[in-house]
């Protein structure tokens, strides 16, 4: 009986994973499967149940009995082959179906009475059936992940070949590499921000991703990601916006006010009309003001007023300036 | 950092509308986009005898607004509430810093029907977009504010609007107990005008539409054993399709609305099979002696995307119908299931289960990333807006059985909770022309 842990957990394993619903879904699976059990466990098997598939197990219970040898009579039993409907190229997909190889064997009903002795072997089996199921579909699950990351690793691997490809070719015609603001640490980071697929990012996901880490306060895994989006895409559609919260990280996170006054006139000078740019003057003008420059703060507050009076931002430098 | 603050709140004065018997609660808005489109409805030039209905400005404000992509302006910050050309000064709006304008009229028609027409102008170009006109009964009054709303959002964002749309959700009531009621409703897109299409003392799943919006299948227990009935929306149809012995469940209508995937145990396990409507024929789908259930359409019909623990946990396969290839969708996390492929069948959205929580995730099939949508613990059975923009889904707010919605992006979210009684089992229904 030390199968009966292991086959009980084997029945309910489906059903508590399911939730509410398929709750309906279980509850017969669980019942069908269930007055299977039941049926194997009571000795005397006779009419108790009307379940189809005990009929079936007792129907296959007779021929075995009756079979001089029953061991070997099992692979004919489940025969896989006109049961395996999808033809994968790998042999995974070959499917035993539980119901259908028990009615073959009882298409062909042998004469004969049952023993209690007979009872046991069929539960025996029975047991041994459930626990090969649930290892076949385990097998099965891990020789599925498995391909999935072969076929992962062989487009990593081909990514990273392009990806030195290209850089051998840059060097060889000796261009610096691109992204004025990029810091040499970028380069020792991992692409920590991107998704572990591995799979290029569009530059609006980029984006995005950077930006919800900037939201959750990761403001080292943003900055990378802001950065990186900067080099992928120089003439990216959110390069302004880029450089912008790249500015915003340097002045707010890590109070490096040089590096902040870097990024913010990247925006205003490479992007004059892009609609960060009244927010990147007026951070100017803070960046500035904490540079110790009053003067060219001041000159940043005022262009902001003067050439974006109608923006969000020149209230703020207005607001700003007077308490300079 | 100021930004980005705003950006995750928004709230909204307006819309709180009647609630009947098993509809549902105003919606509650938690998120929208990080810069949203300012919009100025002003309302409507109503005439007084049929003023007795909610503005339509309201509804079409609101519809917007739930969007995310919207920022309405309220009509008491408006400087002027014109309702035609002559009214508008363009400047007035642009002080205000309204993006687009719309102004309307409702008049009653001699026929005792009612003329609705609106017009649609970009405030900075200083431009009439777009202008239709409306002849409806009085009892298309909401149904004429979404269509409004669908021309607007379709106009500004180039995405056709699903405003127009119906929500068909299961209703339970003191589930749990021997008083249980359960009622299949079906509501406008914004919860409103809700009515029962089927009760019963027992419990109602898995309701699905045909793609022409004129029917439904779901599966009840009404004669003890499951069943799977199709029924007509508006019409006197309904039949039980099967009640073999064992599952009858997940009835989902193919594309074209000839065929339907379902679940059946009938000989053992639970395996997918597809009915001809017509001939009433059968074909088994899957065979295998794992669960395999929650069968959807690929929107081309040539594949059917399924549930199966045939690797030893829950998760999404693929089986081409000419072929009967297999192919498994996702990989990430060992429980994946009830999956639905959005209209360009190259997104697929389903419940997944990240460090115990299930939540709706997203999984771009091309790139293979997959993004979790939801933040709630319990959420289940998600269904696409027929745009693919939004979509709705089941999940629980201290302890109660709540809808909500989220956008594919992740970054719009509202509820649609019911003081009535649990809701479940949202469906989204195709766009209903005419």
């Amino acid at each position: 009986m030390s199968h009966l842990g292991r086959v009980i957990e084997t029945l309910l394993c489906p059903i508590v994973r399911k939730r509410k619903t398929v709750a309906c879904i279980i509850c017969a699976a669980f019942a069908a499967q269930f007055s299977v059990l039941s049926a194997i466990a009571a000795v005397p098997v006779e009419e108790s149940v009307e379940e189809p598939r005990g009929q079936q197990v007792r129907q296959t219970a007779r021929d075995l009995t009756l079979a001089s040898t029953p061991l070997p009579a099992i692979p004919a039993t489940i025969e896989p082959t006109q049961h395996s409907d999808y033809p994968v190229p790998n042999r995974t997909a070959r499917s035993f179906s539980q119901a259908q190889p028990l009615s073959q064997a009882q298409a062909q009903p042998r004469g004969g009475s049952r023993t209690a002795g007979g009872d046991t072997q069929l539960s025996t089996l029975f047991y041994q059936i459930q626990v090969l199921q649930q290892e076949l579909q385990d097998l099965r699950g891990q020789l599925e992940d498995q391909e999935y990351l072969v076929k992962q690793l062989q487009q990593d691997q081909k990514q990273q070949y392009l990806d030195l490809d290209r850089r051998v070719v840059a060097l060889s015609q000796n261009k610096p590499p691109s992204g004025a603001v990029s810091q040499p640490s970028t380069a020792s980071v991992p692409r920590a921000v991107a998704p572990s697929a591995g799979g290029e990012l569009t530059e609006r996901d980029a984006y995005k991703v950077a930006f919800e880490a900037m939201r959750v306060r990761d403001f080292d895994g943003s900055m990378v990601g802001f950065q990186r989006l900067v080099e992928d895409y120089p003439n990216g559609q959110f390069t302004p916006n880029a450089f912008y919260w790249i500015g915003e990280i340097y002045l707010v996170a890590k109070s490096d006010a040089e590096m902040a006054r870097q990024s913010f006139m990247q925006v205003v000078n490479l992007y004059p009309d892009h609609q960060k740019t009244p927010d990147a003057l007026y951070k100017l003008g803070v960046v500035y003001h904490n540079l110790g420059d009053l003067d060219s703060a001041r000159i940043y507050l005022s262009r902001v007023r003067n050439d974006y009076p109608n923006s969000s931002a020149a209230g703020l430098a207005a607001k700003y300036a007077a308490e300079l | 950092m100021r930004k980005i603050l705003i950006a995750f709140c928004v709230f909204l004065p307006w819309g709180a509308m009647t609630n009947a018997a098993g509809s549902l609660d105003t919606i509650i808005i938690d998120s929208g986009v990080d810069q949203p489109i300012s919009v100025a409805i002003v309302p409507f030039k109503t005439d007084p005898q049929i003023a007795t209905q909610a503005d339509l400005a309201d509804i079409v404000s609101f519809d917007l607004a739930r969007s995310g992509q919207f920022d309405p302006l309220a009509s008491e910050n408006m400087l002027s509430h014109p309702n035609d050309k002559k009214g508008v000064f363009f400047r007035d709006w642009r002080i205000l810093k309204t993006t687009y304008l719309v102004v309307g009229k409702a008049r009653q028609a001699i026929d005792g029907r009612i003329d609705v027409n609106f017009e649609l102008y970009d405030v900075v170009a200083e431009r009439q977009m777009l202008t239709r006109r409306y002849n409806i009964d009085a009892r298309q009054w909401r149904e004429v504010a979404h269509r409004i709303s669908d021309a607007i959002y379709e106009e500004v964002t180039g995405v056709r609007g699903a405003f127009s749309t119906k929500i068909m959700y299961v209703l339970a009531k003191n589930a749990g107990s021997p008083q249980a009621t359960y009622s299949l409703e079906i509501a406008d897109s914004d919860g409103e005008q809700s009515r029962t299409l089927f009760a019963s003392k027992k419990p109602i799943l898995s309701a699905s539409w045909a793609p022409d919006g004129k029917r439904v299948a779901y599966v009840t227990f009404e004669t003890e054993r499951p069943s799977i009935v199709v029924q007509d929306v508006d019409g006197p149809y309904r039949e039980r399709l099967t009640s073999f012995r064992g599952i009858n469940s997940s009835p989902a209508f193919s594309p074209d609305g000839r065929k339907l995937a379902m679940v059946l145990s009938k000989d053992g396990d639970p395996e997918i099979f597809v009915m001809d409507l017509q001939s009433r024929s059968l074909r088994q789908i899957t065979r295998h002696h794992a669960i395999d259930t929650e069968p959807s359409w690929s929107p081309d019909g040539k594949r059917i995307i399924f549930t199966s623990d045939r690797g030893g946990r829950p998760q999404i396969y693929q089986v081409e119908l000419a072929t009967n290839l297999l192919e498994r969708l996702t990989f990430k996390g060992n429980y994946n299931a009830r999956a639905r492929l959005m209209p360009d069948g190259k997104h697929l959205v389903f419940v997944h289960r990240d460090k115990g929580m299930f939540h709706i995730a997203w999984q771009d099939l091309e790139r293979d990333n997959l993004q979790v949508l939801t933040q709630t613990a319990l959420d289940e059975s998600p269904s696409l807006a027929p745009n693919g923009a939004m979509l709705i889904y089941a999940t629980q707010d201290r302890g109660r059985g709540i809808l909500a919605v989220v956008s594919i992006d992740g970054s719009v979210r509202y509820r649609l909770p019911s003081s009535s009684g649990d809701v479940r089992e949202p469906a989204w229904s195709p766009f209903l022309d005419g």
